[in-house]
């Protein structure tokens, strides 16, 4: 290695490692929709009014989700997930289709280890918990906007009524950006997650900015605190009353 | 859930005035409706209480 190619090296290094905060714009889709599985064929064979009003729903809300903008501000310590408010889509009553139920703020702290989601829900305000996932890292690799990305999968277990479910979640990290952060409170991996997929949503990096200011992170306040168990427990309850 | 919450006393107070085919009708839609909610919730919540919840109660806004 000469000196000219040396030096390019370590000033890129630099211009990386050098940085001690950031922001990050993420995109939404939604994929693997009702209509397109298994039992959404069968509706469309047996009930096909129906199913053709989930279809214009799906419609609606990937129409809507394109205006969604996603930020991750972040230091080396703390980081906030977020939607970004657009005037013309808060006005819009059909938004909860595209925003989901996992909308709200996502706080992830490395010092004390813990990620909290605040959510303002139909029915109130909670600060809930959120239990880190066991990352299993794969050698696979791709290069998305231009970061070389390695593959991580994880499960999380949570329970309906009594019974344990599975969920998986797809995460593409990119160790070139050394920043453990991520869309929706996901975390702990040994670089940036540029892409992420789970429960029917995924997310992906659109544009990111690092710099070497400091930037300050407010931690969530607003709402009851609680374990991410004992809130899925209270919508199971909720669940039970209106249930037909 | 105050959608479903105002639905409940909509229907029960629609229940008392007047007996005949008209709100027998508005009570029977309304029950199919809050079953079809139940029915796009249990299944767009992929067995998560909470988005099964949510999405039940966003179909109830739309459409009931």
């Amino acid at each position: 290695m000469n000196i000219f190619k040396f030096l390019i090296l370590i000033i890129s290094f630099s211009s990386i490692y050098g940085q001690s905060s950031g922001k990050a714009v993420y995109g939404k889709k939604w994929v693997d929709p009702y209509t397109e599985t298994e039992r959404g064929q069968e509706l469309k064979k047996t009930n096909p009014k129906l199913y053709k009003e989930y279809l214009q729903t799906e419609q609606e809300q990937n129409k809507l989700t394109k205006q969604l903008r996603y930020h991750l501000d972040f230091n080396k310590n703390e980081g906030l997930f977020y939607l970004e408010d657009i005037m013309s889509i808060d006005d819009n009553p059909m938004i909860r289709l595209a925003t989901g139920p996992f909308q709200g703020e996502y706080y992830q702290n490395n010092i004390n280890d813990n990620v909290i989601w605040q959510l303002e829900s139909f029915d109130g305000d909670y600060l809930i918990d959120l239990n880190p996932v066991q990352w299993n890292l794969e050698n696979k690799q791709k290069t998305i906007n231009g970061y070389k990305c390695y593959k991580a999968v994880g499960e999380e277990k949570t329970s309906n009524n009594g019974n344990e479910v599975t969920t998986q979640v797809v995460a593409w990290y990119a160790p070139d950006i050394p920043f453990n952060f991520g869309p929706i409170g996901y975390n702990g991996l040994p670089g940036l997650i540029v892409s992420l997929s789970t429960r029917g949503e995924h997310y992906f990096l659109e544009d990111i900015q690092l710099s070497k200011d400091k930037k300050e992170i407010d931690e969530p306040t607003k709402g009851e605190r609680m374990t991410y168990q004992e809130f899925v427990g209270m919508f199971d309850k909720k669940m039970e009353k209106i249930r037909p | 859930m105050r959608k479903i919450a105002l639905l409940a006393v909509i229907l029960g107070s629609f229940t008392f005035p007047v007996s005949g085919n008209t709100i027998e009708m508005v009570e029977e839609e309304n029950q199919e409706c809050l079953q079809r909610a139940w029915d796009y919730g249990t299944e767009h919540g992929r067995g998560n209480s909470y988005a099964e919840w949510f999405w039940t109660n966003d179909y109830i806004e739309r459409n009931c």
